[in-house]
């Protein structure tokens, strides 16, 4: 077991003295993995005991012979080791150390080693200047066990993130984000900037997430945004990257201008039909709407920063501004963002204080429709089906007037009008703001108290111009001059957060030195109390001025003339509440690093429950072993650290039907008040039919892992397994419809999410010199294999409305489908299997077969490598995903050739099945069973994938560059996400959490240019 | 000192901890504060007339049955419906049953809060006609469960609704009684609420349900179990106050539909009043943006219907051929021998051409809901008549409708058999209650009986893919309605009482 320094061998080491021979005198500047200078970081000559420490520059000075190896020692990095030679300067980079590494606990800090719980940490390196908006985005593939499926093409879209699987049906399963001890919500990344981050620990197992009781249910993904550091100077970083967004191709085989009016021509139908075939040879126009549509986005960022830090404060201060267009024309993200952290102690450390204030501002332009059959409404439905002979540039005013022009043909049309003069915006305000003091009362009592506020609001703009054609059109049929609609809509979201905490922690043992003592116990009592306000209002005004319209002012709007209640606006206002109350305490006890004990116990009160008060009481409990500390192992040179944990505990979840808002008064019959019968104002029981005893889904974890280091820490990870049961499944239960709904959602049922998750990082290559040749691979895997286990029908399944279906014994929502089975070569009809195995033509719901598919990924993860060798340096992160599948439903859209003449389709239909041409996969365009009366998995289609989800390419500026300028650090790159994907999907991005994608927005393929500049 | 400051902040902590979880909601209004006194009760009353509506039978009825067919701005609505599918899993099934049973609940929830509440002076007529009017609307909402879901409506031994009086919650769970219990609670229903209603002295309001509503309703239902006098006495009853015009008159008639105010006074027993903002919007059933061929019709009138109604418009000058049909329909001369009839012959509906005096967009497709009109009490004292082998009764009662929209006067029919005479009662009612949600319990009740089933037009079937086109009256399919599938899994009490075939 290496050996390592810190402040008290510094302080032995002093005492010695040495002499040596030939000696030269050997200075240089050490340096930290985020560029900043190391100070106090400990350069020694291996083999010796002479020492030294850098200074507040970063820079050391000592004498050394030429055989000699220094050793530079830092907490928390890895140790360094040079060969002296015929340097006179040595400058050492110096890199996180897997060992020492803080790891961050809810709400404490221990080390690798004396860690009990199942957690991942990644720094900023793994994260900053990443071409994307969106944080959470950046996280796949780099925590295993962490699901990160992103839906959608809108810059900083909030992806959906899942930890181990579904542990809920109707709940929520995303897990808790905590930003500097503060709980945020999952959709305030678009305002985030991914470049404060200090790093980011995930919490997995029930020890870990315990202590978050009913928010900490499905993990906890704790941020820690980046501090200064007392006693070092100004330091101002700025980074600047520049990039391009590009769609990505579909593969539909879809037909040109030409192939598509001899198709309708042979059905009769459309354009096709009245030219000759001449005309057809001759026809100039060929148009592809992906390309109208989907264009290349440009896209900004950059980044200011500045921390220093004196005696007793020290602060971080950040600046951001984004901009990002995405492939599909005008639907943009833009962005600012301001940090401040500040941390401050008294001259005894005894009284510490933190405050962090976050401001962002986002504006994103956004669409209403995506993944609708709207297609007015939705340009993905007209790039995907845009008919190839019209001509894109014939788009003028009087082509869309009177209700004809409204035509499925006319759809590429309408929505490039809509592009031209409509509005769908969101601006959004996010506020974060985190208090933090701490007391030491005694050398052993700590009080500490945290408070801390998010507000979020936002303002939702939706508006059709009174120019736009959709609007002359209603306008056409309504009598009015001009419509138009104006829809706004504000919220406000306030939630706070308050935790008082008492801590006691003390070491007992022989030794008189208290850093000898061996038992070493810390017990924390803590009271938190968390509420929520949210509040919102907007109208919706029809009927605008086009003198004065102005998207989202109000000044062109026409008021109720009294000719038609059309015009004038409607008014809508909500105000909710939720809150929670929790007491909770926690003991930890290490035994000379080899052994660990933790447990947890909490009381949490919810304001969804009043059966049983309200009251949950959950508990969690650990057990660490480190056998590389035992004496057997502890000379070991191969084993650095080998840890084993288990633990075991539950959670609560009240988030029972997903938003943090939902299911507030689900206890108790609620009347509603409307405009009811002849206009009158009256009131009725709602249609929510009252469960009295709800109450929390439980969420037990049981939970295995090594965390180890091999070889000189060369070969380190962790291997982890889980058992996950949810309990007391808040999930729908069938009822008699003389009530006014079908179904209530009571806590009946339960799911299970058995799993491993391995971890690997090998340094194949160690530079044993400044610029030297180091090249680390890592790799992840998560095998998550979940079970719904109980639901409450006697049938032991739910259906879903289709696609899938909740079955005992099987996937959560797994696809449920007739299984397809090819086309008939006697009759060109399709061919399906029915339950026995039977080919038939027909089908029923008896039909259906599980597939082992579903939304949620069965085996995922990532893997990659970085290298780096001299001034270069280059980095490639890839994520796979398997298990998931869906409907393509635009393949299906495109093969239905009955829709001949109204928009686009497959030239896959020139294979169709004719009595000369038996044998194909395209069914006849005759058959008569093309719509079966069940659902089959002819579109399904595995949406798994393999990607090049990241990959970077950059230059340090060379030491020459830097000495003789203002620069203390630098490096340009070339980097980009999502620059290849393997999967079976013809569409453009198999990434989509859905069971059928019909005109979606596609994630697109960015490649960025960038420079990071030190001061 | 220390041990002060925690106690300190705990207790402070611990005191307010109330207000983040004992959470009323802003805006909650819960069971104890809904309905305090009588005029709670003559509000809530407002809520059971807003779920009782015509629309989702107009629905199912106008596209199972032969009403319409498929219209040239069809986007595939309803159409395994219009294809002749129906199982338990249907929506319509589904829709009706409950859309009625969310009537009983709410009117249970109202008598059940009104027996808690004793009316002071002066309000006891205002408390005795609320409760009349929530007897009614639930007799009606029974009515409708009955009439779709019953097994054999003449025979009072076969299984019939889920009964209950008594507001459900998620642990009811009842069996389906039998078609002569559920007679019963109707008849029950009717009789309380029309002393209630003549205690009070409530006066007719169209808009209202009331006295002769009560009895028009007790006629229908009396005729649906073949009590003969019961249905007579009432219907006469009705008609006392009630009576069609003696000839047609394009301008009156068209005035009905287009909801004038005051148009058809003698025709219309109840009629729900649909405002801009309550009701449905009956016209987008069958058209998307309003009654004329450029606003996109959805579905039209079934070709079979509309040659009744041409003919009847050559020989008599039939007003209901100019009235349900838009002048802008683009109407072929040759459908059959169209190539693509679906564009080349619309024959837009226009009976629901939207209230002018509500305006706009949405006014052109909302019209009232003809709940009860003066016509059925003549179609029942036909079949009463027919019922007697009173055949010439029967044909005046007939002729009585006839005249009332024909121009020049009627040719009395003949009838020689009781097939013959069903089966003109029920083609008049084809065409004077088209598009009222009439025709699926119309072949339900007469079809074996006339021999008629659904008559769709060899065109119209040309505009889907299934192969169904006519329907015979014996198929189960026109026979009752399934009970919907959702209500045995959610309700154990039911099992093994689906309607047979199903």
């Amino acid at each position: 077991m290496k050996t390592k320094l810190n402040g008290i061998l510094t302080l032995l080491l002093a005492l010695v003295v040495q002499v040596a021979f030939a000696q030269q005198t050997v200075t240089g500047k050490v340096i930290g993995p985020d560029g900043g200078e190391v100070i106090g970081a400990v350069v020694s000559i291996k083999g010796t005991s002479t020492f030294t420490t850098t200074d507040f520059d970063g820079k050391y000075s000592l004498l050394a012979s030429p055989e000699n190896v220094l050793v530079y020692s830092y907490i928390g990095y890895t140790s360094v080791e040079m060969i002296v030679g015929n340097q006179t300067n040595v400058d050492v980079t110096m890199t996180n150390n897997s060992l020492d590494t803080v790891v961050i606990q809810a709400y404490r800090k221990t080390t690798r080693l004396k860690s009990n719980i199942a957690s991942t940490q990644l720094n900023a390196s793994d994260i900053e200047d990443r071409p994307n908006a969106s944080l959470l985005q950046s996280l796949q593939g780099q925590v295993p066990g962490l699901s990160v499926q992103t839906s959608s093409g809108q810059p900083g879209a909030a992806p959906f993130v899942q930890l181990r699987g579904a542990s809920s049906l109707n709940g929520n399963t995303q897990p808790l984000y905590i930003i500097d001890g503060i709980p945020i919500s999952g959709d305030a990344f678009a305002a985030f900037n991914p470049n404060d981050v200090e790093n980011i620990t995930t919490l997995i197992d029930a020890a870990a997430t315990a202590i978050y009781g009913n928010r900490g249910a499905n993990g906890v993904i704790l941020i820690t945004t980046k501090g200064g550091q007392y006693e070092s100077p100004l330091k101002i970083s700025y980074n600047a990257t520049s990039g391009f967004t590009n769609f990505i191709d579909t593969d539909y085989n879809r037909f040109d201008a030409k192939g598509l009016l001899r198709f309708e021509k042979s059905r009769g139908a459309g354009l096709g039909n009245t030219l000759s075939d001449a005309d057809i040879d001759a026809f100039a126009i060929n148009t592809n709407w992906e390309d109208v549509f989907f264009q290349t986005g440009t896209n900004q960022n950059h980044n200011l920063s500045f921390r220093s830090g004196g005696k007793n404060i020290t602060q971080f201060t950040s600046i951001n501004y984004n901009e990002s267009e995405s492939a599909l024309a005008g639907r943009t993200l833009q962005r600012m963002t301001f940090r401040s952290n500040v941390n401050g102690k008294s001259d005894n450390g005894k009284f510490r204080f933190g405050t962090n204030a976050f401001l962002g501002y986002s504006d994103s332009r956004t669409q209403g429709a995506d993944g609708s059959g709207s297609v007015f409404f939705n340009p993905i439905w007209a790039a995907n089906n845009g008919l190839p002979y019209l001509d894109p540039n014939v788009n003028t005013s009087t082509l869309l007037t009177g209700g004809a022009a409204f035509t499925f043909r006319n759809a590429p049309y309408v929505n490039l009008d809509a592009q031209r003069f409509d509005r769908d915006e969101q601006d959004k305000l996010t506020i974060q703001l985190g208090g933090d003091v701490a007391y030491d009362i005694t050398d052993n009592f700590t009080l500490r108290y945290r408070l801390g506020l998010e507000v979020e609001q936002e303002n939702d703009l939706d508006t059709t111009s009174p120019l736009s054609a959709l609007a002359r059109i209603r306008a056409g049929s309504n009598v009015e001059p001009f419509e138009g609609r104006t829809q706004q809509n504000y919220f406000r979201d306030v939630r706070m957060n308050s935790n008082l905490n008492l801590g006691w922690a003390k070491k007992f043992g022989e030794a008189e030195n208290e850093e000898d003592k061996k038992h070493d116990v810390r017990v924390n009592g803590y009271v938190e109390y968390i509420k929520a306000h949210f509040e919102s209002f907007g109208f919706t005004q029809v009927g605008m001025d086009p003198r004065t319209f102005s998207p989202g002012d109000g000044s062109s709007f026409i008021d109720d003339n009294g000719g038609s209640d059309n015009l004038g606006a409607d008014a809508i206002a909500q105000k909710v509440e939720a809150g929670g109350f929790s007491v909770f305490g926690n003991i930890a006890y290490d035994y000379d690093g080899k052994y660990g004990f933790e447990a947890t116990v909490r009381r949490d009160k919810s304001f969804r429950f009043i059966y049983n008060d309200g009251w949950g009481t959950f508990y969690a409990a650990a057990l660490r072993w480190n056998v590389s500390e035992e004496d057997f192992l502890k000379d070991n040179e191969t084993i650095d650290l080998l840890k084993a944990r288990l633990s075991y505990g539950a959670v609560g979840n009240d988030r029972i039907s997903g938003g943090y808002y939902g299911a507030r008064n689900n206890t108790r019959q609620q009347f509603s008040t409307f405009n009811g019968y002849r206009d009158t104002q009256t009131f009725v029981p709602s249609s929510v039919v009252p469960v009295s005893d709800l109450r929390w889904e439980t969420v037990t974890t049981l939970n295995f892992g090594i965390d180890y280091s091999l070889f000189d820490q060369r070969l380190s990870g962790s291997l982890d397994l889980y058992n996950r049961v949810t309990t007391d499944l808040f999930a729908p239960q069938q009822i008699s419809l003389v009530n006014t709904t079908d179904n209530v959602d009571k806590n009946v049922g339960s799911v299970r999410n058995n799993g491993v998750t391995l971890t690997a990082n090998y340094n194949i290559v160690r530079a044993t010199k400044e610029g030297g040749l180091n090249v680390n691979v890592f790799a992840n895997g998560t095998f998550n294999d979940d079970q719904v286990l109980d639901v409450s029908p006697e049938s032991g399944r739910i259906d879903n409305a289709g696609l899938t279906v909740l079955q005992e014994g099987q996937r959560i929502n797994e696809f449920f489908l007739a299984e397809y089975a090819g086309v008939n070569p006697a009759n060109g009809n399709l061919l399906f299997r029915d339950a026995n195995g039977d080919l038939t033509e027909t089908i029923n719901n008896e039909d259906r077969k599980f597939t082992g598919k579903s939304v949620n990924p069965r085996f995922f993860g990532g893997f990659g490598f970085n290298a780096s060798y001299k001034n270069f340096f280059v980095e490639a992160q890839f994520a796979y995903v398997t298990g998931t599948a869906f409907i393509d439903s635009d393949y299906d859209n495109l093969l239905d050739f009955n829709f001949a003449g109204n928009g686009n389709l497959s030239a896959d239909l020139l294979r169709a099945w004719t009595p000369t041409n038996r044998v194909t996969d395209v069914p006849s365009l005759d058959a008569t069973n093309i719509n079966p009366a069940a659902n089959s998995d002819r579109f399904l289609v595995d949406s798994d994938f393999l990607r090049l989800r990241f990959a970077q390419f950059g230059y340090n500026f060379p030491k020459s560059l830097l000495e003789n300028s203002f620069l203390s650090g630098g490096r340009i790159f070339v980097n980009g996400e999502n620059l290849l994907t393997f999967s079976d999907f013809r569409g453009s991005d198999p990434e989509q959490r859905r069971t059928s994608t019909f005109n979606q927005f596609p994630t697109g393929r960015t490649i960025a240019f960038g420079i990071d500049l030190n001061f | 000192m220390k041990k002060i400051i925690i106690a300190l902040s705990m207790v402070a902590l611990f005191a307010s901890c109330d207000d983040a979880t004992d959470i009323i909601q802003p805006g909650e209004l819960g069971s104890a504060a809904a309905f305090v006194n009588v005029d709670d009760l003559a509000t809530g009353i407002f809520g059971i007339y807003s779920t009782v509506n015509t629309s989702t039978e107009i629905n199912f009825s106008s596209r199972f049955t032969d009403e319409v067919a498929i219209g040239s701005s069809h986007g595939g609505q309803s159409i395994t419906l219009h294809e002749g599918v129906l199982n338990p899993n249907s929506d319509e099934a589904r829709n009706i049953w409950q859309g009625n049973y969310r009537a009983v609940f709410r009117a249970n929830t109202l008598l059940a809060a009104a027996a808690n509440i004793t009316p002071e002076p002066g309000e006891e007529n205002l408390y005795n006609q609320t409760i009349a009017e929530a007897l009614t609307l639930r007799a009606y909402a029974y009515s409708r469960i009955l009439a779709y879901f019953g097994e054999d409506l003449e025979n009072d031994s076969t299984l019939g609704t889920i009964v209950l009086d008594f507001p459900a919650d998620a642990s009811t769970s009842l069996p389906r009684t039998t078609i002569g219990d559920t007679y019963d609670f109707i008849f029950a229903d009717l009789q309380r609420a029309e002393t209630l209603f003549d205690g009070a002295g409530t006066s007719y309001d169209r808009f209202f349900v009331s006295q002769n509503f009560v009895r028009a309703l007790r006629a229908r239902v009396a005729n649906y179990r073949g009590d003969t006098s019961l249905a007579s006495n009432n219907a006469n009853a009705v008609l006392a106050n009630f009576s069609l015009p003696t000839s047609g008159n394009e301008t009156a008639f068209r005035a009905i539909w287009q909801d004038v105010p005051g148009a058809g006074a003698g025709e219309i027993i109840f009629n729900l009043d649909v405002t801009l903002n309550s009701g449905p919007a009956l016209g987008s059933l069958f058209n998307t943006n309003g009654s004329t061929l450029n606003d996109g019709p959805v579905f039209e009138m079934s070709r079979d219907v509309f040659n009744i109604l041409e003919a009847n418009f050559s020989s008599n000058g039939d007003v209901r051929r100019p009235v349900y049909i838009d002048i802008t329909s683009n109407i072929s001369a040759t459908p059959t021998a169209d190539l693509n009839p679906r564009d080349s012959d619309e024959l837009v509906v226009d009976k629901y051409p939207g209230d002018q005096n509500l305006g706009g967009l949405a006014g052109g497709l909302r019209n009232d809901s003809k709940v009860m009109r003066t016509a059925e009490m003549h179609f029942i004292l036909a079949e009463i008549a027919a019922r007697n082998g009173a055949f010439s009764d029967a044909a005046a009662q007939v002729d009585l409708v006839r005249n009332a929209r024909f121009t020049t006067s009627v040719t009395t029919p003949t009838y020689t058999s009781t097939q013959e005479a069903f089966a003109d009662i029920l083609a008049e009612r084809r065409i004077e209650l088209w598009g009222e949600g009439h025709r699926y319990i119309d072949i339900k009740r007469l079809g074996q009986r006339a021999n008629v089933g659904y008559d769709r037009n060899a065109v119209d079937c040309t505009l889907y893919q299934a192969p169904l086109c006519d329907r015979p009256a014996t198929d189960i399919e026109t026979q009752y309605m399934p009970i919907p599938l959702l209500e045995f899994t959610g309700n154990p009490a039911v099992a093994g009482q689906q309607n047979p075939g199903y």
